[in-house]
């Protein structure tokens, strides 16, 4: 079966092309996401530290002792293969669109274009949609065969069904042994205490987390005007209101959950990127790029 | 409560706008497909209830302003006297109008009866501590009660009583009683009712000093009017008038029959046979019919020959037609045996024809000295002796060649003319001009006709002067009527008294019916009063000329006598509600000075006269009852001292003619009345005025909504209004 691409040729040579993402950005991101999170002995020195009782002695540094006379152990970089996750929301709500992009094109084309990075730096990567359940799991590889996998998965994939992050990703954390790169894209328009929980099942087990928030500018800012008929995107219900009268109460709600998740993704150690679908996506993916990579020199 | 403007109730059903726009807003919708529809619900659950509380509230407060809105445009009024507690106690006078168009005959009854009933309704309306005052008007203006009326159920029960004053309405007489009734009000606030069918006449006074002053006292009692007119068309029933018969020749005795003369008129739109009787005495002497065109106005003439001297009555009358008033009219004939002259003489001696007035007493009656009854009886006095005469017993007077004028003989010449008597002033060798002109010129203002100058006297070479009478001038003389006029050639005069016409006298009504030389005058003829005064230039005896022994001496001055004194009979006729002034011969036993008068009804009531020498003059004004009265110092009212006199309706009703837009938009503006047509338009109008009017606190509450609504609305908008910072979640540390 014909299935549209998510990214073509000519969007990922754009994406390679564009100012926005430099060589060094990537790199930078790259790099970033290569270094292993478990200090070793294996390959690169990292630093000395003193020895103290119970560490092995196989590891103190003879040479230097004889110049110092004091004991150190050398530490070193573990670097390994990364293993990250794309966790690409595919519930209802995220078909919505006031202009001509989806919220759920934009997070696929988020998903592609990170997926591409990734492995063509020769780390793992995988594939999970869901709404309220898992909908479909590409595990992790870092073959070349499967971008395109990824690549057909996102074509393929629809959005539709109701979200519920906690129950979901809870039984994904507990099937991920080794900890990696979690990359979550969803809307996120969940209960606070949902997307809380979800988070927390990752950070426990210590994964790195990064939240792309993507959101339609029409849900920020909710413009409607006239008498207007509100159907959900997830289910058959409707709601008939005078958009005047609840803006405000809605911006309030609206802006309640963004704190929250903000404030969630902050004590976690969560990276939080919110996206809008009026911007173009390489303008968000550089923007968080550039701000991980300050962060890591 | 009373919508004044109930076509606009329909409107009531613009209420449920707002709701039927708010449903059909609720059905004209966008639809949008949501993605974070729960953040939505959620928000929606938290404002739902405030918001359908709003929006019934708004639909509410605008459902509230259109209804007050068209409440209040609908003219709503209510009648409550918990509204009135402050309104100020009012003294009220209603004036119903007695006049005989009253009398006509509606589908209700008589249109009095419907004023009467008016007259109580507007009397239940009024509250304790008020007063009222009934006021009936005709010719003249009566109180039904001297004072103001405080008991209204004893003033209800006269109204019921009201008789017409069968006269035409005089509205001005009406007012000015008002004014005098409501001086003696004490309610600060007052109010007049005019109840009547409105006829034209009796508003149309030309007195504009009465007017302004009318205007000025309404002003200052701040009067509020309202006149109700209780007209209706003109039905098809026949509506014929009768005016008073009067007299067509000169003089009225008992030797030859006397001609009368009087009109019926036809006020129908429709050409109607009437039926006419002629009454004389109370006994039917003639009856005619006569078809009469619409609008036609038909003269009837009839003989009657009067057998015996003394007071006769005559009526003319149709039969009952839709105005029952002035179907009849009454004449008051006062017949004489014979005309009774007095002839005062300037020169009186015992032999008749030494005297000036010989020749004329011959001329008036040539049997005199054979003591024969004709026509005429003369006196002849002389000029003192005339001062113990009654004037009043002779027809007419003359004075002749006199060479004095006693004041007191001026006095009663003037009061004498004045009240209907007929005076010939002749002149002679004795007249003095200057101590004529003093006596009785009076700057115009006296009894003589023209200004005396000079006696002009005929030269020895000049031809004597002869009577021109002029075509024309006089129907006095019918003997005398030629093409080119008629000069008495054969009548020489070798003197006369110059006498000049002036401006004044022409005004007040001097007439040349004869010439002489230059265009001076031989016969001058004045009214004064009900009278008339004659001048002739020359004298009556043969001192001046041969006028005497001429042949047309003789029924000159017949004629001339019997116009002077045929004068008094039509002047024994009035209109309702004028006075009657006449003098009678006194008797000197009646030293109470009663006169006895005994009304149409035959009622004799006894009126104090006034005592003028030898006569007692009788001031008579409660002429409201139409017919003939008889007046006498007699209580027997014996035929040789009874004199008679009639009353008739002013016709001037009679033509139904209701106030006209123009003069109701004129007493509107200048006396604040205001007019109602129908029954239903003034009761409307009373119950506006006599109510409160909820329509301007409906306008107040329209406003009131129309505010509210209007911070209401302000209000949800600025709850809806967003801030910058709606747009930006607070982040944390």
């Amino acid at each position: 079966m014909a299935v549209d691409p998510v990214v073509t040729a000519d969007d990922l040579a754009r994406f390679k092309r564009s100012e926005l993402i430099a060589r060094s950005v990537v790199e930078g991101f790259v790099n970033g996401l290569h270094k292993s999170p478990f200090k070793g002995f294996a390959l690169d020195f990292s630093h000395y530290r003193e020895y103290t009782r119970g560490d092995e002695v196989k590891h103190l540094d003879w040479s230097l002792y004889a110049r110092s006379d004091k004991y150190y152990i050398k530490q070193y970089d573990e670097f390994t293969v990364l293993k990250a996750h794309i966790l690409l929301d595919t519930s209802g709500s995220m078909n919505y669109t006031s202009g001509t992009v989806t919220k759920f094109d934009y997070a696929r084309f988020i998903a592609a274009v990170l997926t591409n990075l990734l492995i063509s730096q020769k780390d793992s990567v995988g594939l999970v949609t869901f709404d309220t359940e898992m909908r479909n799991y590409l595990p992790p590889k870092n073959t070349s065969n499967q971008l395109a996998r990824v690549m057909h998965n996102l074509s393929e994939v629809k959005p539709g069904g109701e979200t519920s992050l906690g129950g979901m990703l809870k039984q994904l954390a507990s099937s991920m042994k080794r900890r990696g790169l979690i990359i979550l894209i969803s809307d996120l328009f969940d209960q606070p205490g949902e997307i809380r929980g979800a988070l927390a099942h990752f950070a426990k087990r210590r994964h790195e987390i990064v939240v792309f928030r993507v959101l339609d500018e029409a849900e920020r800012t909710f413009p409607f005007k006239k008498f207007t008929k509100f159907v959900d995107m997830e289910g058959t219900a409707h709601l008939l209101a005078e958009p005047n009268r609840i803006r405000k109460e809605y911006l309030k709600k609206f802006n309640e959950l963004e704190r929250e998740i903000q404030e969630t993704c902050h004590s976690m150690a969560i990276d939080y990127v919110p996206v809008y679908t009026n911007k173009p996506p390489e303008y968000a993916l550089a923007k968080y790029l550039s701000l991980r990579m300050d962060r890591n020199k | 409560m009373i919508p004044l403007n109930p076509l606009l109730l329909p409107g009531l059903f613009l209420v449920s706008a707002p709701i039927i726009i708010h449903l059909i807003n609720r059905n004209r919708f966008e639809e949008v497909q949501w993605g974070a529809y729960q953040l939505l619900v959620s928000s929606f659950q938290v404002k739902a209830r405030r918001i359908r509380l709003q929006e019934i509230l708004l639909l509410l407060l605008r459902c509230l302003l259109l209804t007050f809105f068209i409440l209040a445009l609908c003219r709503y009024v209510v009648q409550y006297e918990g509204f009135n507690w402050t309104d100020p106690l009012t003294s009220n006078v209603i004036v119903i109008d007695g006049s005989y168009s009253m009398e006509r005959q509606t589908a209700e009854g008589p249109l009095l009866d419907k004023a009467k009933k008016k007259a109580n309704e507007i009397i239940g309306g009024l509250r304790k501590g008020e007063d009222v005052s009934v006021i009936i008007i005709g010719r003249t203006a009566e109180r039904l009660t001297p004072k103001p009326e405080f008991e209204f159920e004893d003033i209800k029960k006269k109204i019921l009583n009201l008789k017409l004053r069968g006269e035409a309405a005089d509205y001005v007489a009406g007012l000015d009683l008002t004014f005098k009734v409501l001086n003696e009000t004490k309610n600060p606030k007052r109010r007049l009712f005019i109840i009547s069918d409105l006829q034209s006449n009796g508003w149309r006074s030309r007195d504009t000093a009465k007017w302004a002053y009318l205007q000025a006292v309404m002003k200052s009692l701040e009067l509020k009017v309202s006149a109700y007119y209780l007209g209706q068309k003109v039905s098809d029933k026949a509506n014929f008038s009768v005016s008073p018969p009067r007299l067509q020749g000169i003089s009225v005795t008992i030797f030859e029959p006397a001609r009368f003369v009087f009109s019926v008129k036809n006020h129908h739109d429709a050409a109607d046979v009437a039926s006419i009787v002629i009454e004389k005495d109370g006994k039917e002497i003639d009856r005619r019919e006569r078809t009469l065109d619409p609008g036609e106005s038909r003269e009837e003439t009839f003989d009657v020959q009067f057998e015996k001297p003394g007071p006769h009555v005559l009526a003319a009358s149709v039969e009952s037609d839709f105005i029952p008033g002035d179907n009849h009219a009454f004449m008051a004939i006062n017949v004489v045996e014979e005309i009774p002259l007095l002839v005062i003489d300037g020169t009186y001696t015992e032999d008749f024809f030494e005297s000036s007035t010989g020749f004329l007493a011959a001329a008036l009656n040539p049997e005199l000295h054979k003591d024969s009854k004709t026509a005429f009886a003369i006196k002849r006095v002389s000029t003192k002796e005339a001062a113990s005469e009654s004037l009043s017993a002779y027809k007419a007077i003359v004075l002749a060649n006199l060479g004095e004028y006693p004041e007191s003989l001026v006095a009663a010449l003037e009061r004498y003319v004045d009240q209907g008597g007929g005076l010939l002033i002749s002149c002679g060798n004795q007249t003095q001009p200057t101590d004529m002109m003093k006596a009785l010129y009076k700057d115009g203002f006296g009894l003589l006709p023209a200004v005396l100058s000079s006696p002009r006297k005929a030269e020895d070479q000049e031809r004597p002067f002869s009577p021109f009478f002029p075509k024309g001038r006089s129907e006095i003389f019918p003997f005398l009527e030629a093409d080119e006029g008629q000069r008495l050639a054969e009548v020489l005069l070798k003197q006369f008294i110059a006498a000049d016409v002036t401006e004044e006298d022409l005004k007040h009504g001097t007439e040349v019916l004869a010439e002489l030389a230059d265009e001076k005058p031989f016969l001058l003829n004045r009214r004064f009063g009900k009278g008339r005064v004659m001048l002739c230039t020359t004298a009556l005896d043969m001192s001046w000329g041969n006028f005497p022994s001429q042949w047309v001496f003789v029924p000159l001055v017949n004629h001339l006598m019997l116009y002077l004194s045929a004068e008094n009979q039509n002047d024994h006729q009035v209109i309702q509600g004028d006075k009657y002034v006449l003098s009678l011969p006194a008797p000197e036993e009646n030293k109470q000075n009663t006169i006895f008068l005994k009304d149409p009804d035959g009622e004799i009531t006894e009126e104090a006269g006034l005592r003028d020498g030898n006569e007692l003059m009788l001031d008579f004004g409660n002429t409201s009852m139409a017919g003939v009265y008889l007046v006498s110092t007699d209580i027997e009212f014996p035929a040789e001292a009874t004199r008679a006199f009639a009353v008739n309706i002013d016709l001037s009703e009679s033509e139904l003619d209701p106030l006209g837009k123009d003069f109701r938009e004129l007493l509107t503006e200048g006396f604040s009345m205001k007019f109602f047509d129908e029954y239903d338009d003034y009761k409307k109008k009373e119950e506006e005025e006599g109510s409160v009017d909820l329509w301007r606190y409906l306008i107040l509450l329209t406003i009131v909504a129309l505010i509210g609504e209007s911070i209401f609305t302000a209000w949800i908008a600025s709850e809806q209004k967003l801030k910058p910072e709606d747009f930006k979640p607070v982040i944390s540390n």
